[in-house]
């Protein structure tokens, strides 16, 4: 028995050679519970361009767009789970080329050390998740470097349709190709399952289920399009990516612990009351200004800035700089890590230079107004 | 290798003292930094390099 197998012993876990820890999963929200872009009177997101969120870090895309229609469900396969996510298909698309359709899951680079992709000591993986689908065959499922050159397959297997499946994928070790690590902050490897594919990326040849390829082989010949027929529906839920080769029961973790680690990524303010402040900003010209704006929680990078429509927001002068009206722009003008971000504004003119102003929401229905944070990766 | 299509179309920003900071994506309520680690930066220096020219910033006024 080797000295890891003693130590996973004597801790109670079963183990293959692998110690696993408490926080095994790799996958940030597996079990669908935070969602802040359908917490503000929106139920769904619509595939109209690439890399959006609806549940948080499970992104979706596509080309041709607006394929897909993500949204999330209470139907589970039970075992705890309060949710899974739900794409629904908005048409009987066919897939020609290079056309594709896909929802999956991005992790940090700098979070896979551990695994060792590209070196002599790279441990598998194995990946679990229920999945309940409209339509049985089997729909590609990927896992991908940061660049896409190195590319496994598996087929996940639909056997009988509208019924929740349990499925384990496991993922030989790679030790060869280049593989984002230590230190990096941007893309490190990606879970993907494919709702529709063309045949440029799954004829090939090269792809296995299974099996590696660096040949663009996204999935096994024979497989389904989920989306070439209209309104099929895949559920998902209870993701989890793990080191060693026998998946173990899905760690659920609590909603707080799966917002602050979503909130690395994505950050959304709402307005739940009138005239909610946001922010007090000093103006450095007559049509520009900034905000000292704190984040509850670093991220991962400097952010993109979100929001709603801007008539939902207001810059007022204080101290007799008098006059207030809607910013025509926001955005990150600095930020350095930290919770601290310099937020930009800017408006059309009649603002008083080196005079103070608050932004804040003017809408007074609670949900319609908003301002985020991104930094996906 | 599959590509994100990126339909997206830009308009530049200023920060304070007049330097460009970032871009707005036209239509989108949507602003990114210029900033290396940015996702959607990255992807901008995609588009730029594909030929296309984003919209000037808007001028600071007095």
């Amino acid at each position: 028995m080797s000295r890891n197998q003693q130590i996973a012993k004597m801790i109670g876990r079963k183990s293959s050679g692998h110690i696993q820890s408490d926080n095994q999963n790799m996958i940030i929200n597996g079990a669908m519970q935070v969602a802040q872009r359908l917490t503000q009177g929106t139920t769904y997101v619509d595939s109209t361009t690439a890399n959006l969120f609806a549940i948080d870090r499970f992104y979706f895309a596509g080309n041709p767009t607006d394929t897909m229609r993500i949204s999330r469900s209470t139907d589970t396969p039970g075992g705890g789970f309060g949710y899974s996510l739900l794409m629904t298909s908005k048409a009987a698309t066919t897939f020609t080329g290079t056309q594709y359709a896909v929802v999956g899951h991005r992790i940090e680079a700098q979070n896979l050390v551990h695994v060792g992709f590209g070196t002599a000591a790279a441990q598998p993986l194995i990946c679990s998740f229920y999945i309940k689908c409209s339509v049985t065959g089997s729909i590609p499922f990927t896992i991908m470097n940061h660049n896409d050159t190195q590319i496994f397959t598996a087929n996940c297997t639909i056997n009988n349709a509208n019924a929740w499946e349990y499925k384990t994928i496991s993922v030989p070790a790679r030790t060869t190709g280049t593989w984002n690590g230590a230190g990096v902050t941007t893309r490190g490897l990606k879970i993907q399952w494919y709702t529709g594919l063309g045949p440029d990326h799954s004829d090939g040849g090269t792809s296995t289920d299974g099996g590696w390829n660096t040949s663009y082989d996204y999935a096994v010949p024979g497989h389904i399009n989920v989306c070439s027929t209209n309104a099929a529906t895949l559920y998902i839920t209870g993701v989890q990516l793990q080191v060693g080769t026998q998946a173990t029961a899905f760690q659920h973790r609590t909603f707080g612990e799966e917002r602050q680690s979503c909130q690395r990524y994505y950050q959304r303010y709402s307005n739940f009351a009138n005239y909610a402040g946001l922010a007090l900003g000093s103006n450095w010209s007559a049509t520009n200004g900034n905000c000292p704006f704190f984040l509850e929680s670093a991220m991962r990078a400097p952010p993109g800035v979100e929001y709603s429509d801007l008539a939902h927001f207001s810059l007022g002068g204080r101290y007799s700089a008098g006059g207030s009206g809607a910013p025509t722009s926001l955005h990150n003008d600095g930020y350095s890590g930290g919770n601290n971000l310099d937020l930009g504004y800017a408006r059309g003119g009649g603002m008083t230079t080196t005079s103070i102003y608050l932004l804040e929401f003017v809408n007074s229905t609670a949900g319609v107004s908003w301002l985020a944070f991104n930094a996906e990766i | 290798m599959i590509e994100e299509e990126n339909n997206r179309t830009y308009k530049l920003y200023k920060i304070r003292g007049g330097a460009i900071g970032g871009a707005e994506v036209i239509g989108e309520n949507y602003s990114f930094p210029f900033d290396s680690a940015n996702t959607d930066y990255i992807e901008y220096q995609k588009w730029i390099a594909a030929g296309n020219t984003p919209e000037p910033a808007d001028s600071v006024g007095d």
